[in-house]
């Protein structure tokens, strides 16, 4: 396994930096990539975005002069190709931020074992790269030798948000550019922090975003984290989100994927501590010829912790989708109670998806579930809303956006609420 | 108003369901269609309504003069057509208030109307669901999602009345009613009668026809009008049954 080193670099030789990123990717070989062929989401004349701390200065200039629709004045940490911003940023008191590059000695090698015994070692930084003991690694490794800079964002203890804190990620893409993006956040205990994470692709061409965010949440911590997935210029993203809890800790991931070549969304959660919960849930519209992967684990390794798993997705057109959905119970994790539930709309009839619910248990004391659904409109339904007079189109439209509107419908924040709520309904074209 | 001549109907497997069926409705009149379970009473009313489920293999179905055979279901909504269903189908995520108002402007682009404004819309549903005895609270939930067996009923009434059709196709809006249920569903059945509206009303009892008072009783039975009469023939059947005829 490769560690996070800056300063090695890959002893491989190859032409192109296209062969070599597309030598090293999973292939649909690999079982936890067997619906998705990167391969066919990577553009050929690829190139891995440049190692440098100096940004586009046009391009910032440009933004701290017009301003952006996804850059609000407060309360906003924004980082351009992987480089913090701190003249549009707006952080928070009780927020530190402070990058990860160039400390010599961060032991970034060290990874935690999974019980996660050394969580107190917050001085040495050692939490970077822990998770990567896990699966799943390969694009993970390849963001941790590449990206520009990681960043930890440290949540004070207590800390508690007035409103949301938006965390916006820029990329200038001057090229076809593979990019990378690594952040850890650490909720320190009682911290109750909600964070909305946007991209913005400044180039023109479709590029590839590899993200990678670690999340440790400490006693009592509680996380709210919302990811807008919409992205205009046939980019692909994939998303890797890893989350560890200590005990009380509740952590909640919602996705909102609306356009993209392909996004793929790892998110893998493992509950270290008694009573902890995690709640990952998302909401898609997948149109064209997009791809969407939603890859879930949920790892409950002690006992009295609760889990659920929900995804709604409508797919259009000639788009296709994959959901796969684990829930672990380690042996003694007794009382354990997990779910998870995946729905899919197919609206078109060259639409297509693969869901893959996953159970491995190995306590004997528990509550889990697992429900999936594929399915097209209702004919019955729709009968009924024409012969009230609604057209065929309208109604449609109209169920799409009451299956979509369920997980929606649930946040609790208005403003984010509202502006996702426009966002799908601007989306939904029969 | 609605003319029926020589109706044929077959559903997607080619079942013949409805044979040679003749009826016509003309402007203010209540008909009432009993029958055996099995007769073809539901499809008939779907057919009016234009369920893309059957197959019509003769026979002409006209409204207002104009062909229905073609016409979209919407499109016969808007000519001012309306089915309570039997069994009305679950919407989550859609409230009833959200519905009725996209009903409503839909229509009224169908007819090349404004939109009406939220105002007048509020009005509406207060006025109708003051007859009905709904609670404004009802109308927020989604559309007959986890509603009992009544309340559905009377949710389609209510929407009967919001859309103030010409003609309504009750079927078995009766069914699963309590007595008290019953008399409101009449109220708001006679409330849109005093306006010209025309009904089709199919029922298994007597009970519904003393509080909306028909002025023709249709027996259909195996897809066929065997007998045909007045408000009498009903209290006949609940007597004697259907092997009186």
């Amino acid at each position: 396994m490769i560690g996070f080193k800056k300063n090695v670099k890959p002893r491989f030789n190859f032409e192109k930096e296209s062969d070599f990123i597309l030598d090293f990717l999973p292939t649909i070989k690999n079982e936890d990539w067997k619906y998705t062929n990167l391969k066919k989401y990577i553009p050929k004349s690829i190139s891995i975005q440049p190692l440098t701390t100096k940004c586009n200065e046009a391009l910032l200039g440009s933004l701290k002069k017009n301003g952006h629709e996804k850059l609000p004045k407060k309360n906003v940490i924004f980082f351009l190709d992987g480089v913090f911003q701190k003249d549009l940023s707006d952080v928070p008191s009780g927020v530190k931020i402070e990058q990860l590059n160039g400390v010599e000695n961060t032991v970034l090698s060290l990874y935690l074992n999974k019980t996660g015994a050394n969580f107190n070692t917050l001085e040495n930084n050692s939490y970077l790269g822990f998770s990567s003991f896990l699966k799943n690694t390969r694009l993970v490794e390849l963001n941790s030798y590449l990206t520009n800079s990681p960043y930890l964002l440290t949540f004070k203890k207590s800390y508690k948000n007035t409103g949301r804190l938006k965390i916006v990620h820029g990329f200038s893409n001057q090229n076809s550019f593979f990019n990378q993006n690594r952040l850890l956040f650490i909720l320190e205990k009682e911290s109750n922090v909600l964070m909305h994470e946007e991209i913005i692709n400044f180039g023109k061409d479709g590029a590839v975003f590899n993200m990678v965010s670690e999340f440790v949440c400490l006693e009592n911590a509680f996380l709210d984290f919302f990811t807008t997935q919409n992205d205009l210029t046939q980019s692909s993203l994939i998303n890797t989100i890893f989350c560890t809890q200590q005990k009380n800790s509740s952590s909640n991931f919602n996705v909102f994927s609306l356009n993209g070549r392909l996004i793929r969304n790892n998110i893998l959660v493992d509950l270290l501590g008694v009573e902890s919960s995690a709640n990952v849930v998302g909401t898609s519209l997948v149109k064209s010829s997009d791809h969407l992967d939603n890859f879930i684990t949920i790892s409950h390794l002690v006992e009295n912790c609760k889990s659920n798993q929900f995804f709604k997705s409508v797919y259009d057109d000639c788009s296709s989708g994959s959901f796969c959905g684990k829930i672990y119970v380690e042996k003694g994790a007794q009382q354990t109670e997990a779910f998870q539930q995946n729905n899919n709309l197919m609206v078109s009839k060259a639409a297509s998806v693969n869901a893959k619910p996953q159970l491995e248990i190995f306590a004997d004391d528990v509550v889990c579930s697992h429900g999936c659904t594929i399915g097209a409109i209702d004919e019955d339904v729709l009968f009924y809303l024409r012969s009230r007079g609604i057209e065929e189109k309208e109604a449609i439209s109209l169920l799409i956006s009451a299956f979509l509107n369920e997980l929606i419908s649930n946040i609790e924040n208005d403003e984010i609420k509202i502006e996702l709520s426009k966002l799908f309904l601007k989306n939904i074209d029969v | 108003m609605l003319k029926i001549k020589n109706l044929n109907v077959s559903t997607e497997t080619d079942v013949s369901i409805l044979k040679n069926l003749n009826l016509n409705v003309n402007q203010g009149e209540v008909h009432a269609i009993m029958g055996p379970n099995g007769s073809g009473k539901s499809t008939l009313a779907s057919v009016i309504a234009g369920d893309p489920k059957y197959v019509i293999k003769k026979g002409g179905v006209s409204f207002l003069n104009e062909n229905l055979i073609n016409l979209d279901p919407e499109e016969r909504a808007a000519m001012g057509l309306f089915l309570s269903f039997q069994y009305p189908v679950e919407i989550p995520g859609i409230s009833l208030n959200n519905f009725i108002k996209t009903a409503l402007n839909q229509k009224q682009k169908a007819l090349n109307l404004k939109p009406l404004s939220a105002k007048k819309i509020l009005e509406k549903i207060k006025e109708n669901a003051e007859i009905l005895k709904i609670d404004l609270e009802f109308i927020k939930r989604s559309v007959n999602v986890g509603f009992s067996g009544g309340e559905k009923k009377r949710a389609e009434i209510f929407q009967m009345l919001m859309l103030q059709p010409r003609l309504s196709i009750l079927d078995e809006t009766d069914s699963g009613l309590d007595i008290d249920a019953l008399k409101i569903v009449a109220k708001g059945v006679n409330s849109l009668r005093n306006k010209k509206s025309s009904f089709i009303i199919i029922t298994h009892y007597q009970r519904l026809l003393d509080y909306i008072k028909p002025d023709f009783v249709h027996v259909l039975s195996n897809g066929k009008i065997i007998k045909s009469g007045g408000a009498e023939i009903a209290k006949m059947l609940e007597e004697k049954g259907y092997d009186w005829i």
